[in-house]
């Protein structure tokens, strides 16, 4: 009958850990849902949700119910058609959704960087690029999850209730997802570029959406006054509203391809960028 | 545990070196690393971590060389309690703990064990499921200590652990420090300003001046008995008289707070209670002089001056 | 020179310093201030030196209150905890500023500025900037600054936090000098070894209280219920064959090459004991009182308190 010491037991096995990045995401994922910044969000954006459902539903009896075939012409007028609906599925408030992806995105980095936990993250077997690409991929899930729902649930209901002929195309999700995917990039690389510049994680909601807001701003300024569309293509609001609508193909998408693209990827780059040179090692110098 | 070949380390390649002719050699046990502000104590641990490649020479740490390849690997056997506050302020100890052995490459359920465990280890009970942000010092100390054990590492690095630490609280790290070796059997560099703390549980001793090694060596190497040299102390304070003739005994070379530095004339030391017999005088304390750390500092900080 | 009568301080409903009576007398001197986190060192310092007054009782510093009184507050130089200068500020710059707050003007001050910047050795580096400093330097300047105007007494607050081994060691020195030439110290410190290094006479405080005063012998002799522990180091088998035979024996272990006995009055074996060994009567090479220092009744004190 042995009594053991009361030390640790044998060390465990270190090869059966999940890799750092899914670990530094799982972590800013807990740190989420213990914040419970989710209820007002997660309401606002259900409402939403539920209205964009309940017009699939409408649109549904306009054109079976006889009762409404008089109002037919009247709501085709009020109510966004074709194309334009199919984009502006994708569109639930999107000053909303940058919103919270700034409230969320602007601490990731910045809290990192008020406790001084980066270098001893450097210190384990994390190579920065392992921290940044947790960040970004973060930073970008979050909106892609939210949007989600949005590209699907309408599409399942429209299905559901008019087959191939609903007012949603059977084939919007294939593209909604890849707009969807380019649209979140974009926001998290910003994010994560923003956060990555501010000392705390109050100071980073304030570079997210001073960022956000500033290169708006600048952009219709100099649309404004040069009167050249293509300078929209710098603002990241118009961005992220342009790609679903250039991905289903309307008659007039607010900015086209090839400026969409650009500013896009000058966007993720410079962001991306700046993240990268703010959460080097050399930086967080022990 | 760690064998350095003229190691020379640079920041980049055109700057002066920050390290350089690093030749040591240090068993598995603790070691106290001692230098002033901006001696290179910072680029050593970088470079132990593998963060920074030796620009010339070669090393092995835990019998892994330094190089960029290697340099994760590496980094998994090794724990690290940074001076500075490095803890998630709104993170409970346990939930932050359990983080840090994932990173380190535990798989979630064996690093939510391992947390508990040395969290056990280092002494936090309850209190391990609060945010940390509401700790006291010495809890906080704590944590971190437990964050650089969590995945089991055969050395850590602790770097000034008993900082800010009030003498209950510093005398418990530094017991911890000699727990974590002796129970663990983990290798144990200990950087510190203190040199009370150094002494107090290392067996080895590296001091670091200027990118170079001062000095290195186990502890008894580099503290030799002084011969004919003793420490005196009496049960009451000696009067003049008594003073005055201390000189028979030997050479007073230092007198401070009651306690008397003396070069023996003989080398018997059982002299000094002949002598204190023969005076009316209680010795309470006979002890061979051996240098003190403070002196083996600052001699090998400033050879020239022969101290 | 110092004379608390039940001096409290309270910040608010937080305590500081409970109701706190004692006197350091006149002299040179260094004085540590000891005691945990939360003791009330700081309490009882930014009372000394006028920075507060005392919410009850009387607090006396040269015989007069010390609270926004010039009359003490010329006398005092105060070293404040932490390690705040203006950044950009050259030292000697900075230094002429805190002289002339202390009223002193042309001469005067400059012989001052010299003067202090002389006794803590930075008078060739007093036109670096602060940032250009190193953390010893600047904790050198503080004193210097604390020391213009020839302060009777010199109360420091954690002077040797964030130090390297070397700048301690000078700065203490500094201090010892300093006292041997009159002034009176007041030292907190949060490390033992170096107040028992600095002096042994010690003031400790322990959660608002005051719980010792004296030098570390007349307090360990005050703490009779834990036996001294002495190591004797010669021949084991024979050291302890003389040892049970003593009265005052209550416990003892072997080691190699000694015997550490635990003894209850130390007055009456020691004498004994330097007998036996000045005569031959035990092979007696070395003795260590093991608990009669700082640590020790540091230790013993809060615990028995706590």
């Amino acid at each position: 009958m042995p009594i053991y010491a009361p030390t640790l037991p044998p060390a465990p096995d270190l090869h059966l850990g999940q890799p750092p990045v899914l670990v530094l995401m799982r972590f800013d994922f807990t740190r989420l849902w213990r914040q419970k910044i989710g209820r007002f969000f997660g309401f606002a954006f259900l409402m939403l949700l539920l209205w964009k459902v309940a017009r699939i539903y409408v649109d549904h009896l306009l054109h079976t119910n006889e009762a409404f075939k008089p109002m037919q012409d009247f709501a085709k007028t009020i109510l966004t058609q074709g194309a334009d609906f199919q984009a502006d599925l994708l569109n639930p408030a999107s000053y909303l959704l940058w919103f919270l992806v700034a409230l969320v995105g602007g601490g990731l980095v910045a809290r990192d960087t008020l406790y001084r936990v980066r270098p001893l993250m450097y210190a384990h077997p994390v190579a920065p690029k392992d921290y940044l690409l947790a960040k970004l991929g973060f930073a970008s899930l979050l909106p892609f999850t939210i949007l989600l729902p949005f590209a699907i649930l309408p599409w399942l209901m429209s299905l559901l209730l008019a087959g191939f002929h609903g007012p949603v195309w059977a084939t919007a999700p294939l593209r909604l997802l890849p707009a969807m995917a380019i649209a979140s990039a974009l926001m998290g690389s910003l994010a994560v570029g923003a956060s990555s510049m501010a000392a705390t994680p109050r100071a980073g909601i304030g570079w997210v959406l001073g960022l956000v807001l500033g290169a708006s701003t600048l952009a219709s300024m100099i649309h404004g006054l040069t009167g050249i569309a293509a300078v929209d293509a710098l603002n990241p609001i118009m961005l992220a509203e342009a790609w679903p609508q250039l991905f289903v193909g309307v008659e007039r998408p607010m900015v086209a391809w090839l400026p969409a693209f650009l500013g896009t990827a000058l966007h993720i780059a410079l962001w991306t960028f700046v993240a990268a040179k703010r959460t080097r090692p050399s930086e967080a110098v022990i | 545990m760690i064998a350095f070949e003229n190691l020379e380390v640079r920041y980049a390649a055109t700057s002066a070196p920050a390290l350089k002719g690093l030749t040591l050699s240090l068993d598995r046990g603790i070691v106290g690393l001692l230098g002033p502000n901006g001696a290179g104590k910072s680029t050593l641990l970088k470079t132990l971590l593998g963060l920074l490649a030796p620009s010339m020479g070669s090393g092995t740490v835990l019998g892994v060389a330094l190089d960029a390849a290697e340099s994760a690997k590496l980094r998994a056997r090794i724990g690290y309690m940074p001076e500075y506050d490095a803890l998630i302020e709104d993170a409970s100890a346990y939930e932050q703990v359990a983080f840090w052995g994932e990173l380190s490459g535990l798989a979630p359920e064996a690093a939510r064990d391992r947390a508990h465990e040395v969290l056990y280890f280092v002494g936090l009970d309850e209190s391990r499921y609060r945010p940390v942000s509401g700790y006291s010092t010495g809890m906080r100390q704590r944590v971190k200590l437990a964050q650089a054990l969590v995945h089991s590492p055969e050395l850590i690095f602790l770097d000034e652990p008993t900082n800010g630490l009030d003498p209950d609280g510093r005398r418990r790290m530094l017991d911890l420090v000699l727990r974590v070796h002796a129970e663990l059997g983990t290798g144990v560099i200990l950087a510190s300003h203190l040199l009370g703390d150094v002494e107090r549980v290392a067996d080895q001793l590296v001091i670091l001046d200027q990118g170079q090694i001062k000095a290195a060596g186990s502890m008894a190497g580099l503290r030799k008995a002084l011969a004919k040299r003793v420490e005196l102390r009496f049960l009451d304070p000696l009067d003049a008289a008594q003073e005055a003739a201390l000189s028979e005994l030997g050479a007073v070379l230092e007198a401070r707070n009651g306690l008397y530095d003396l070069e023996l004339t003989e080398a018997d030391p059982r002299g000094a209670f002949r002598w204190a017999e023969g005076q009316g005088a209680t010795l309470v304390q006979v002890t061979p002089r051996h240098d003190r750390l403070d002196e083996v500092l600052l001699r090998a900080l400033h050879p020239q001056t022969g101290a | 020179m110092i004379v608390l009568d039940r001096a409290s301080l309270r910040y608010g409903p937080i305590l500081g310093l409970s109701p706190t009576t004692f006197e350091l007398p006149d002299g040179g001197g260094i004085t540590g201030l000891l005691g945990p986190n939360g003791a009330g060192k700081s309490s009882l310092l930014q009372l000394l030196s006028g920075l507060l007054p005392p919410s009850g009782g009387d607090v006396r510093v040269f015989g007069q209150a010390p609270f926004r009184n010039p009359a003490v507050l010329a006398r005092l130089g105060l070293v404040p905890e932490g390690d705040r200068l203006p950044t950009g500020l050259r030292a000697d710059r900075w230094l002429r500023m805190m002289g002339e707050l202390s009223g002193l003007t042309g001469e005067a001050l400059n012989a001052a500025v010299a003067k202090a910047l002389e006794t803590v050795g930075m008078a060739d580096r007093a036109h670096l900037t602060f940032t250009r400093m190193s953390k010893g330097m600047r904790q050198r300047i503080r004193l210097a600054q604390a020391l213009m105007h020839g302060p009777e007494l010199l109360i420091l607050d954690e002077p040797f936090n964030g130090l390297d081994p070397e700048a301690r060691l000078t700065l203490m020195a500094l201090l010892r000098d300093l006292a041997e030439k009159g002034t009176r110290i007041l030292v907190s410190s949060h490390i033992l070894g170096e107040i028992a290094q600095l002096t042994d006479r010690i003031l400790l405080l322990f959660r608002g209280r005051l719980l010792a005063e004296g030098t570390v012998t007349e307090i360990r002799q005050l703490l009779d219920r834990h036996p001294v522990e002495l190591r004797l180091t010669g021949e084991a088998q024979v050291l302890a064959r003389w040892a049970v035979e003593q009265p005052e024996l209550a416990a003892m272990r072997m080691e190699e090459d000694a015997v550490v006995i635990s003894v209850r009055s130390p007055r009456d074996i020691l004498p004994r004991l330097q007998k036996a060994a000045a005569e031959g009567g035990i092979p007696l090479r070395a003795l260590d009182p093991l608990d009669l220092n700082l640590d020790a009744v540091f230790q013993y004190l809060t615990k028995d308190h706590a």
